[in-house]
């Protein structure tokens, strides 16, 4: 029989047993969360059920709920199982021999990819936790600072965890570890249920954000990178300041040039030290290229950003580098390839890259580097701090060439050679023209250039050349005015998104403010197409009064935008607070989960609901009301498509592009589809219909243009306040029209009353809706509406039967409607 | 099934009826001496006289020439496939998708998840899962390939 813990909450007496699931262990814990977090009115408005260390099971309802209105809509090659003796079994013609259908198999590898990208993360987290328990000890304290409050919503909604030192980040960290090895395991056993399988994707989507805030948190608690926790708001706006260098072009390669990849910083941060203690910071260039990049200028401002990881072949080939040390990465590189190309030496940091170097932990840095220095291409050192020293002194002693880029005349020499045959044409994933290129290349470089602007350096086309012709070297060696020009500025992350900062964005943007929305700007960097797209993307966002964000290899690309009117990069034309025309970087990847942890922040201060322990309610309120959008632009990592889980398990709308092909699963919405769109009055109990918004979860788009345009239609809410919706229908028609020259198809879905349509147009939509709609107007008054069923109904009584009453209190899900008697 | 030349092509397309063109972003993109893709896409719309679903950019290329066109989203067509057929802009459930403009690894991705409706790929590359692919070709030639097939239908 369940024991009963009773406790009393103001009037009430509260069983804590029934509030838990299992209450055995985390006794004290969750009286701890009842009695500070929840007031005896919210105990009595809603049913409230507290899911400390949650299992996928303890969330199921929410994720029921989402995806019976967001269909999985799979895109894949994948069609044949063969994952056990039995088959292959080709899926498209039939059910495979287990039984297994085409879309459960899918299901299947999706949570396959979300937990590769997962283990990824939690490995990282784990050894920086474990390196972090060895240098600081367990007792070591974790705090953000007096301005952010509400450190780790991440960790809190899942456990019931506010993490105050090393020890108790361990326990939430081992939770995540033992979640997600369960979740693979499941994956790997015969299923019949592609929805659950959908369902426990969407959990490790939360898992990996829980791994990520561990890193995060480590990473300024204990290893000193920027954040603002401890700046009075004032401050905020110029946080870190627009100074730090990003690009090819930024570096001085006169000097010894060091190059951190990968995700690991602490031989980058060891090297930091290194440098400072001995007095070389002005001797020696210290770059990063990707995650590692954007940690290294969060505590060593002298550091640069090279590129993105997607991109790190044309970093690494043009020569720059004279030292490389790599650690773990999101994507897989052929560094030691490319590197022996240049004559760079590689020190591998971890064993997890699988490079055939030896192991040279153990022998001293002096041996080491002659070895090096005769020939040896690189070595693995485990050690950090020992991989820092030795980065340091090799990179004084390598003598290197000038330039390792190709002449003109070898350019042209290689360049006769191309027969043609368009097998690099074929195999672009661009389908850029490049053997055009190196028939004009006889006469005129500009064709070798303008695939430079496009390319992301995958090197398909030079495996695919049958003439072995070095492709990547030709267009590197044309472009060297412009690896010259490659040289921004940019703001080093920021770290966590403060509490003021969300109160303002509760007013400006919940509730009723007149900003479109959020937009976070993320991704790995291998798009095809113009280097430029996430720096336009951010400006006109910016310009539409969006709160834009970005992070991780995507904040480098936001930073190549240039006013040449104001002569400013876009990093120093916006202020760098959350906020309407805001431009904040908050950091590496790891930094990413300050955003999904600021969607917990606006329920909390929104609707005063509370986090720990209670995941479903903070995503059923953030949902609602949080206009947020995340873009992830040339994201190709299975950690990014682990993150588009967590994210849109929080309500957060994530647009995937260019090209709409990096992922295999999206949660699409159907307009069409009527009896999808509902919501429960929050008060009443009623289910009402409601207009499709927001109308997908995760989408793919093909080009920059559909991703701004889907950006501002996923803003759309049912709750909406007035000043938002305006503000949101008049920016989705308006880059409708100016992008693809006619407006939506489903813009009068959205037409709540003719206060909302875009002033400016108003006359012209009301003029539309009677047109080519079939509704009454009465000069500027809606007078009968044609329903979307094709019903005509007087418009009170659609006001009464479409949408929600605006600013009342909804939710999808049947326990929190308030009690009644209880209002 | 197969790899067919411009002439079987165009047989196989005059017997075919529902009809719905899918114009991706390459189409505004890929240009061939002067005449871009989508300039071949209207030209063989027309001949067909099937409506086009403008995916990308592409709606803004087409909107001068005169076809029934109309912007619409990749995934939400894919997604519409799969329910009782109620976009407008083509009356019945489509029994033919002609893709063109689309990146080759997205389009094997499309069509290899498409149920009971045939499809058709007009490159660039040969799609193996679709019902009816051009083959590999060269930039010229399939340009060439894309003229011969809107001057036989």
């Amino acid at each position: 029989m369940k024991k009963k813990h009773i406790i009393n909450v103001g009037e009430l007496k509260v069983d804590l047993s029934e509030l838990v699931p299992d209450i055995r262990g985390i006794e004290d814990m969750t009286e701890t969360i009842v009695k500070e977090d929840f007031p005896e009115s919210r105990l009595r408005q809603f049913d409230i059920k507290l899911k400390p260390f949650a299992g996928f099971q303890d969330l199921a309802e929410w994720d029921r709920v989402l995806l019976e209105r967001y269909q999985p809509l799979y895109l894949s090659w994948q069609t044949t199982c063969d994952h056990c003796g039995k088959g292959p079994c080709d899926l498209r013609r039939a059910k495979g021999l287990c039984g297994l259908d085409l879309d459960t198999y899918q299901a299947k590898l999706s949570l396959l990819d979300a937990c590769k990208g997962a283990i990824a993360q939690v490995s990282r987290s784990r050894d920086l936790l474990n390196y972090a328990l060895k240098l600081f000890g367990g007792e070591k304290g974790i705090s953000l600072g007096k301005s952010i409050g509400y450190p780790s919503n991440n960790i809190a909604v899942l456990t019931g965890m506010n993490p105050r030192n090393l020890s108790e980040l361990n326990r939430a960290l081992s939770y995540a570890e033992s979640q997600i090895l369960e979740l693979q395991a499941s994956a790997e056993l015969a299923q019949r249920d592609a929805s659950d399988l959908e369902k426990k994707t969407l959990h490790v989507g939360s898992l990996i954000f829980l791994a990520m805030e561990v890193e995060e948190l480590i990473k300024i608690c204990c290893f000193g990178f920027s954040s603002v926790g401890d700046l009075e708001l004032t401050d905020y706006a110029n946080y870190p300041e627009a100074t730090t260098w990003v690009g090819l072009g930024s570096v001085d390669t006169s000097k010894p040039v060091i190059t951190f990849v990968g995700n690991n910083f602490l031989a980058a941060w060891s090297a930091a030290n290194y440098l400072r203690e001995n007095n070389l910071e002005d001797k020696i260039e210290v770059c990063g290229i990707g995650a590692v990049g954007h940690d290294l200028v969060r505590f060593y401002p002298k550091g640069r950003v090279l590129t993105s990881t997607a991109k790190a072949v044309k970093a690494i080939r043009s020569g720059i580098p004279d030292v490389i040390v790599a650690s773990e990465c999101c994507l897989n590189l052929d560094i030691l390839d490319d590197a022996r190309r240049v004559g760079s030496k590689v020190i591998a940091t971890s064993s997890k890259l699988n490079l055939d170097l030896p192991e040279r932990t153990g022998d001293s840095i002096g041996d080491i580097i002659d070895e090096l220095l005769r020939g040896l291409p690189g070595a693995i050192i485990l050690e950090p701090a020992k991989a820092g020293e030795l980065a340091v002194k090799l990179a004084q002693k390598l003598e290197r060439k000038d330039s390792y880029l190709l002449t003109r005349e070898q350019i042209k020499e290689y360049a006769a050679e191309c027969d043609e045959c368009d097998s690099c044409f074929k195999v672009c994933p661009n389908n850029l023209p490049i053997s055009r290129a190196l028939r004009m290349a006889q006469d005129d470089f500009s064709g070798l250039v303008e695939i430079y602007e496009k390319c992301f350096f995958c090197k398909r086309c030079e495996r695919a050349c049958p003439k072995g012709i070095p492709i990547i070297d030709l267009i590197l060696g044309a472009s060297q005015e412009e690896i010259k020009q490659d040289k921004f500025l940019m703001r080093a992350g920021r770290g966590p998104l403060s509490h003021l900062e969300f109160r303002d964005l509760t007013f400006g943007l919940v509730l009723g403010g007149n900003g479109p929305g959020i937009v976070c700007l993320l991704g790995c960097g291998s798009y095809p197409g113009s280097d430029n797209e996430l720096a336009e993307m951010a400006k006109e966002f910016l310009e539409r009064n969006c709160v834009v964000m970005t992070a991780g290899c995507a904040a480098a690309d936001v930073a190549r935008h240039f006013d040449e009117g104001e002569g400013k990069f876009i990093f120093e034309q916006y202020p760098s607070f959350v906020g309407l025309r805001g431009l904040t970087n908050c950091g590496g990847c790891s930094a990413i989960s300050h955003i999904l942890a600021g969607v917990f922040k606006l329920g909390q201060l929104g609707g005063g609901v509370p986090t720990r322990a209670n995941y479903v309610q903070s995503v059923d309120y953030a949902f609602q009301r949080t206009p947020i959008v995340v873009i992830l632009w040339g994201a190709s990592s299975d950690e990014m498509y682990a993150q588009a889980a967590g994210f849109a398990r929080a309500g957060v709308r994530v647009v995937v592009g260019p090209s709409g092909n990096s992922f295999r699963r999206y949660l699409v919405g159907n307009k069409y589809d009527l009896e999808k769109w509902w919501i429960f009055d929050g008060i009443t109990g009623d289910k009402r219909e409601i207009d499709p918004s927001p109308p997908h979860l995760i989408f793919p788009v093909e080009t920059k243009e559909e991703a701004i345009v889907m950006t501002m239609k996923l803003f759309l809410m049912s709750c909406d306040l007035r000043e938002s919706r305006l503000s949101t229908l008049d920016n989705y028609t308006e880059t409708h029209e100016q992008f693809f020259g006619e407006l939506p198809d489903d813009w009068h879905f959205y037409t709540r009353s003719s206060l909302e349509l875009p002033v400016k147009k108003r006359m012209r939509f009301l003029s539309l809706l009677k047109k080519e709609h079939g509704w009454e107007i009465d000069r500027t008054m809606i007078k009968r509406v044609r329903h979307r069923d094709g019903r005509m109904m007087s418009f009170d009584k659609y006001v009464e039967s479409y949408g929600v009453q605006q600013g009342r209190y909804s939710t999808m899900l049947p326990r929190f409607i308030i009690r009644k008697g209880k209002e | 099934m197969g790899v067919l030349t411009p002439e079987e092509l165009a047989r196989y397309l005059k017997d075919k009826r529902d009809i719905l063109v899918m114009a991706g972003s390459l189409c505004e993109r890929i240009d061939f001496d002067g005449k871009k893709l989508v300039d071949y896409v209207a030209a063989i719309a027309h001949k067909l006289k099937a409506p086009v679903a403008a995916t990308g950019n592409t709606m803004a290329g087409l909107k001068e020439k005169g076809l029934q066109a109309k912007k619409m989203w990749v995934a939400e067509v894919m997604d519409y496939m799969r329910h009782p057929w109620k976009e407008p802009l083509i009356s019945k459930r489509p029994r033919l998708l002609v893709f063109v403009g689309y990146h080759r690894d997205l389009l094997e991705m499309l069509v290899s998840m498409l149920k009971d409706v045939d499809t058709l790929a007009l490159g660039p590359g040969h799609v193996a899962s679709a019902t009816r692919s051009v083959p590999d070709l060269s930039i010229e030639s399939w340009k060439d390939f894309l003229e011969d097939l809107a001057e036989k239908l």
